[in-house]
Parts: C-alpha cells; sequence; structure tokens
C-alpha cells in the first residue's frame, strides 16, 4: 500500500517537472507579439503627439510597448536602410510626426491620404531645441488596417 | 578687364555659403544594431528608428535610440531586455554625445569613402561612459551618411544578466550604427 502511494507522488512530481518543463520550452522559444490579432488603444496621430509632447513620463507609462491603431494623414511616404516603408503621419505640429515603420509593405499609399495603422509604439524620440528639430513618436511592427 | 576679373571671382565668394548655410544634417530614421556571439545563443537586434545630427562644420555628432524601437525572435528576450537588462521605462534612450576627431580628412564637398575617429560619451542604462570608435563617413551625390561600430561590455553600463543566462549573452556586444542624412538644416 505504501509502496502504491510513494509510486503516485512520483509520477505527480514527474508530470508536474515536464509540464512545468514544456511551459517554459513554449514560453522560451514564443515568437513575437501578433500585432493584427491583439487588442489596440484607439486614438488619432495628433492626440497622441500631443500627449507626448505635454508630458511624455505620463504618456510613455501609458503607451509605450503597447499597440496602438492610429488615424492620421499621411505626411510623406519614405523608404530606410532595410527597405521598409517608413509612413509619417502630421500631427498638429509642424515638422513633427508620428513616424511608422511598416512590417508590410503599404501599397497605394500617397501623401494626403487618411490612414489607420497598428502598431507598437517605443515612445518620443530626441529633438533638438536649439536646432529647432521636433521629436517624432515612434511606431515600429506596423500594418495597414485601411 | 579688372571689373571682369572681379566678376569672376564672385562665385568663388559665394560658394563657401552655399555649404555652410547647409552646416548640419539630420535624420530620425537611422539604423542601429546589435549582436551578441555566444557558444550557446547568438543574438541580434535592429532598430530603425535613430534620430542622429551631424554638424559637418565643426564634427559634432549625435544620435538617440529609443530602447523599446529594438525587436527580437522571441518575445521573451524582448521582455528580458526591457524589463531586467535595459529597464527601457526607467532609461527609455541611449544617447551618444561626439565629435569626429579627424574632421579635416573629410570632404563633405566630394563624394568618397572617409575614415574617421569617433569620440565622445555614450550613455546607456543610466551610465555615462567616454567611448573612441572608428567610423566612415560617405559623401554620395551631396548626401552625407555615417557608420560606427561601438563594441562595449555590459557591465560597464552596469547591466546585470543573471546567471542561468549568462552563458547565452556575450559579454561585450557589438554594435552597428548606419545613419544617411536627408535631411538639411
Amino acid at each position: 500500500m505504501a509502496s502504491i502511494t510513494k509510486k503516485n507522488i512520483l509520477v505527480a512530481v514527474l508530470l508536474v517537472v515536464l509540464s512545468g518543463a514544456a511551459v517554459g520550452y513554449y514560453l522560451y522559444n514564443k515568437g513575437p507579439l501578433d500585432v493584427r490579432n491583439s487588442a489596440a488603444v484607439n486614438t488619432t496621430a495628433s492626440s497622441l503627439y500631443d500627449e507626448f509632447y505635454s508630458d511624455s513620463t505620463s504618456a510613455l507609462k501609458k503607451y509605450a510597448g503597447k499597440v496602438l491603431l492610429i488615424k492620421g494623414e499621411v505626411k510623406t511616404v519614405s523608404v530606410n536602410q532595410q527597405k521598409e516603408k517608413i509612413i509619417l503621419l502630421k500631427t498638429g505640429t509642424e515638422d513633427a510626426s508620428v513616424n511608422c515603420t511598416m512590417e508590410e509593405d503599404a501599397k497605394n499609399i500617397t501623401a494626403n491620404s487618411q490612414v489607420s495603422i497598428k502598431g507598437i509604439c517605443s515612445g518620443i524620440g530626441q529633438g533638438d531645441e536649439e536646432l529647432g528639430i521636433r521629436a517624432d513618436v515612434y511606431l515600429t511592427r506596423c500594418i495597414l488596417i485601411k | 578687364m579688372k571689373k571682369r576679373s572681379l566678376l569672376l571671382i564672385i562665385p568663388f565668394l559665394i560658394l563657401p555659403f552655399i555649404f555652410i548655410s547647409a552646416q548640419k544634417v539630420y535624420t530620425k530614421n537611422g539604423a542601429v544594431s546589435f549582436f551578441s556571439t555566444s557558444t550557446l545563443e547568438n543574438i541580434a537586434a535592429s532598430n530603425n528608428q535613430v534620430m542622429s545630427v551631424l554638424n559637418i562644420t565643426t564634427g559634432d555628432l549625435q544620435f538617440s535610440v529609443l530602447i523599446k524601437s529594438f525587436h527580437f525572435k522571441k518575445s521573451l528576450m524582448e521582455t528580458h531586455f526591457n524589463e531586467n537588462y535595459l529597464e527601457s521605462d526607467k532609461y527609455p534612450k541611449a544617447i551618444f554625445k561626439g565629435k569626429i576627431s579627424n574632421l579635416p580628412a573629410v570632404n563633405f564637398t566630394a563624394d568618397g569613402n572617409y575614415s574617421v575617429e569617433v569620440s565622445g560619451d555614450l550613455t546607456i542604462h543610466g551610465v555615462t561612459n567616454k567611448v573612441t570608435t572608428p567610423g566612415t563617413i560617405t559623401v554620395k551625390a551631396g548626401i552625407v551618411s555615417a557608420k560606427a561600430d561601438f563594441k562595449i561590455t555590459l557591465a560597464d553600463y552596469k547591466i546585470s544578466i543573471p546567471g542561468i543566462v549568462k552563458d547565452n549573452i556575450a559579454k561585450v556586444i557589438d554594435i552597428k550604427v548606419s545613419c544617411v542624412y536627408d535631411q538639411k538644416l
């Protein structure tokens, strides 16, 4: 009788260890966040920028690392060194944009069109007051929703 | 005759001012990547959201990197990188402020690749260290680009890696910065 209980305990311990290892292995190898199927915080390019500009600390807490769905008007479309598309969305401030690095190719997007872009917010960049360079608010791994 | 030769001189007098008018170039989408090579695992991450300003008359160079712009193949790596190693909520940016020390070696008006030496203060994880590193300035059709490699020791920036993953992460990380200065001031 005692040996059966001992055996049961051993099996139970082994099961716990194995499932722990399986969960650990799964978490260790888990791929990057699925932006398309993640819940997003809705906002506009102008209000996002204004929040970062007026209080970057609280905006960072609220938005950095989170998936956002941003509505805005396209300022420019360009390509970075990795051949990824960069879409700049206009804000209420001249020379400051919401700077979106696209994960998918955004075809047929031209300046002045209205778009909704989903991506992960990295925060506000570094500006230079002396030189008059305004910082951008950055989004990465972006996809075009419409 | 004298008047004519004076007229000929005028363009040469104006020319330097044309270049001086664009003495600062910048980009908001420069690239930075880093590599950690160890026997157990190679880790790489890149970021194309580097803000950088180069003053071509003084050689002053600065760049700023948002830590949260780095993305990894494995989401757990990204979490550890942000929360445990770089503490990106507390220290959202890495910043370099320095100078090209051999600026006369670069001719910004002629196409070519120029080897330079960059030195200055590199701030990562809230810790600032003096660094000196080789770089390249490229001038092509009036567009200036810069590349530089930094080798940084994690311990110098008080980035501590826990024992369990110590062998997965290199103690010295290779950081490459590459900026195309497409904007002028």
